[in-house]
């Protein structure tokens, strides 16, 4: 079966076996030499793929328990976060930590840390996570948390399901009184106005930052900075008072198929950027979490507009002393590369995580091209100044970059490692991804 | 209440298969009660809470073994109460090959397939007779429009179970009850996995449950996947035999 991440590249044939239920899992962990448990393949690059064996976790997908006064979770590791989404925000509780897209599984976003526009104020998902049911390289199972095999719980979150493949999760979750948020938008134009832009919204719950790639000189790092929170039910307008979490969820418009071309051509990606920052004036307003949270979502299979060579999206962090220095290093390499990312967005991060999660004090930028080998010989220049800058890639992200590259910045990689081989998940557990970064 | 949409109490035959669990979400989303029913029945524990969790019904699990056909009505007596809505999606698939040389496989696919769902849901369809409504659903197959060489044992009985219910239906529904037979083709469940179909063959089980919902509120008696596939069914069962003769 031939699959791949979201960047549709590399593509590989691989075998895909599905699990049903925790016995599968262990009879694959126990069937199979080398394998990689595979969410809703919303990683970019290789990180789910094994052509010996991928173990799709994607029928795995039940809520298992729910409590609702405490807003306690636990479910299987194949549910999809718009599943949460849809059943729980009309009770009132919201993912303590969502990312970009609600198409990801609840294993997925724990095997890679997943962060969000709340990560400077409550940090990644896995500080969400209470506990997890880890199937180990012996297909023994074991339930890790802060207080029970704790370094394995650790290195599984954030682990890229090097550790074992996570079967299911408490989670919890975070109460809120509407589906709406209060957007604002702020205009930036330059760098130096997005970082403060940043230190200025640090009392925000939700901050972002979309950066127009294409503004040279003056204007370089020029953007819009989006903060948000969550609304209360009395703060709603009037007409929305009535079932205040209750939101008309839009039908997405499907991309149907991959189209002989990159559609994105770099004239239109100006074209984009451009009228991107011209369409958006300063304002405050009230939007659903959907339109706040998920904009791209609302196009169904976006990354086939990339045409049938994918795309690759560059994730760094760099840390904060130095970081706008970094920054302006890396856009101006960009820029003078005369590839143009469709659509690059900036973040604060706020405190590190353990082991081989992504998350580093600093600023976190994620850019994306088309592949061809102008912007693969760019992607690789870029994690060379992030290197330089003592920063990280985001494994999740990541599909050509070197070993080297890919483990700089990861400062506790050897303790993963020790802990990683300790339950022997390294001789069984793997990914192109850690062949890729020889993990 | 003997109407699919007057949310009914629902049981699903074999609810551990995909098909039993798209079915079990189909038809909780509509706000049916469900009552699972399957061999090693603690192994739906997860999906019960599953369903009550996402949907808010009330689901209960039943161990129920096909092949015990002794206690078939022994099993129809302990339900607390009888449902309005039975489908039954039991179904064994043996290779052609083995299922030749094997007596043994060869039996237990006719008596899953057949024996067994035959006589549980005559049962089934006599109680509710007695009560004057019901709606009884058997997931039959395309494979027992025609014997080919590929696929014959399986399809016998599936043949077998087609009659059955075409019969059942006729008797039934003077007394008010419904029988309805799917013949889905080919679909994307553990059954076909690892068979070398192509996509576009295929179709998933959570759309295949939708369609059954909507034929059972239609009062189909024969429901197919989609027009594809009904047109496929009609072509083997009037293709003269020097045609079949030639097919896989």
């Amino acid at each position: 079966m031939k699959l791949s991440g979201w960047g549709r590249h590399p593509v590989i044939d691989c075998k895909l076996i599905y699990a049903r239920e925790e016995l599968d899992v262990i009879r694959a962990v126990e069937a199979n030499a080398s394998l990689i448990a595979r969410g809703n393949g919303r990683a970019y690059g290789d990180a789910a793929l094994n052509p010996g064996t991928t173990i799709s976790m994607l029928m795995m997908n039940r809520l298992l328990h729910f409590e609702p006064q405490s807003g306690l979770l636990e479910c299987e590791s194949g549910v999809l976060l718009s599943d949460v989404l849809s059943i729980l925000v009309p009770r009132g509780w919201f993912p303590a930590v969502t990312p970009g897209t609600k198409f990801v599984t609840i294993g997925g976003m724990i095997a890679s840390d997943a962060h969000g526009k709340n990560h400077h104020k409550d940090g990644s998902f896995g500080n969400f996570v209470q506990s997890l049911r880890l199937v180990g390289a012996d297909g023994s199972i074991c339930t890790c948390s802060r207080s029970e095999n704790t370094d394995l719980f650790y290195a599984t979150i954030g682990g890229m399901g090097l550790t074992g493949i996570i079967t299911s999760a408490t989670l919890m979750l975070r109460k809120i009184e509407t589906g709406y948020l209060q957007k604002t938008v702020q205009r930036l134009r330059n760098l130096d106005e997005t970082v403060q832009a940043f230190e200025e919204a640090r009392e925000a719950p939700y901050s972002v930052a979309w950066i127009d790639c294409l503004a040279r000189g003056q204007n370089s790092g020029r953007g819009l900075i989006f903060t948000g929170r969550h609304l209360r039910c009395d703060e709603l307008p009037r007409q929305l008072q009535a079932h205040p979490l209750r939101i008309n969820t839009r039908r997405a418009l499907l991309i149907p198929f991959v189209p002989p071309i990159n559609l994105l051509s770099r004239w239109l990606v100006a074209k984009l950027n451009k009228t991107y920052y011209k369409r958006h004036r300063p304002e405050s307003r009230v939007v659903d979490y959907d339109h706040f949270f998920y904009p791209l979502d609302r196009l169904n299979q976006w990354n086939r507009l990339y045409g049938p060579r994918g795309l690759i999206q560059f994730q760094c962090v760099v840390p904060k002393s130095g970081g706008p220095a970094a920054l302006k290093a890396l856009l101006e390499k960009v820029g003078a590369s005369g590839q143009q990312p469709l659509l690059t967005v900036l973040k604060l991060l706020g405190s590190s995580g353990r082991y081989l999660s992504f998350p580093l004090e600093g600023y976190t930028l994620a850019l994306d091209f088309p592949v061809n080998h102008h912007t693969l010989a760019l992607y690789h220049e870029l994690i060379r100044l992030m290197a330089d800058a003592g920063g990280r890639v985001y494994l999740a992200k990541d599909a050509c970059s070197s070993s080297e590259g890919m483990r700089s910045g990861y400062r506790e990689l050897d303790r993963f490692l020790s802990i990683r081989q300790g339950t022997s998940a390294n001789n069984r557990f793997k990914s192109l991804l850690s062949e890729r970064a020889s993990l | 209440m003997n109407q699919a949409d007057a949310k009914g109490l629902v049981m699903i035959l074999g609810a551990r298969s995909d098909l039993g669990r798209a079915l079990a979400h189909e038809y909780a989303r509509g706000g049916h009660e469900i009552y699972l029913a399957a061999r090693q029945s603690h192994r739906l524990k997860s999906d019960a809470s599953d369903l009550s969790i996402r949907y808010g019904v009330a689901v209960s699990i039943y161990e129920f073994d096909v092949l015990a056909i002794d206690q078939h009505v022994e099993f129809i007596q302990s339900l607390p109460t009888l449902p309005d809505t039975v489908i039954c999606v039991i179904g064994l698939m043996v290779d052609q090959k083995t299922a030749e040389r094997n007596c043994d496989a060869a039996r237990e696919v006719m008596l899953t397939n057949y024996v067994g769902p035959a006589v549980l849901l005559g049962k089934f369809a006599e109680a509710m007779e007695q009560r004057g409504f019901g709606s009884i659903i058997g997931v039959s197959s395309i494979a027992g429009d025609r014997g080919r060489p590929s696929n014959y044992i399986y399809g016998s009985s599936k043949a077998g179970l087609s009659v059955f219910l075409e019969g059942l239906r006729t008797r039934c529904s003077a007394k008010g009850c419904e029988v309805m037979t799917i013949k889905p083709g080919f679909v994307k469940t553990r059954m076909t996995e690892h068979l070398a179909i192509p996509e576009f063959l295929l179709i998933g089980p959570d759309r295949l449950a939708r369609k059954i919902r909507r034929l059972q509120m239609r009062k189909v008696a024969i429901g197919y996947s989609n027009l594809f596939w009904r047109v496929v069914s009609l072509g083997l069962r009037i293709l003269p035999d020097t045609i079949i003769r030639r097919l896989p």
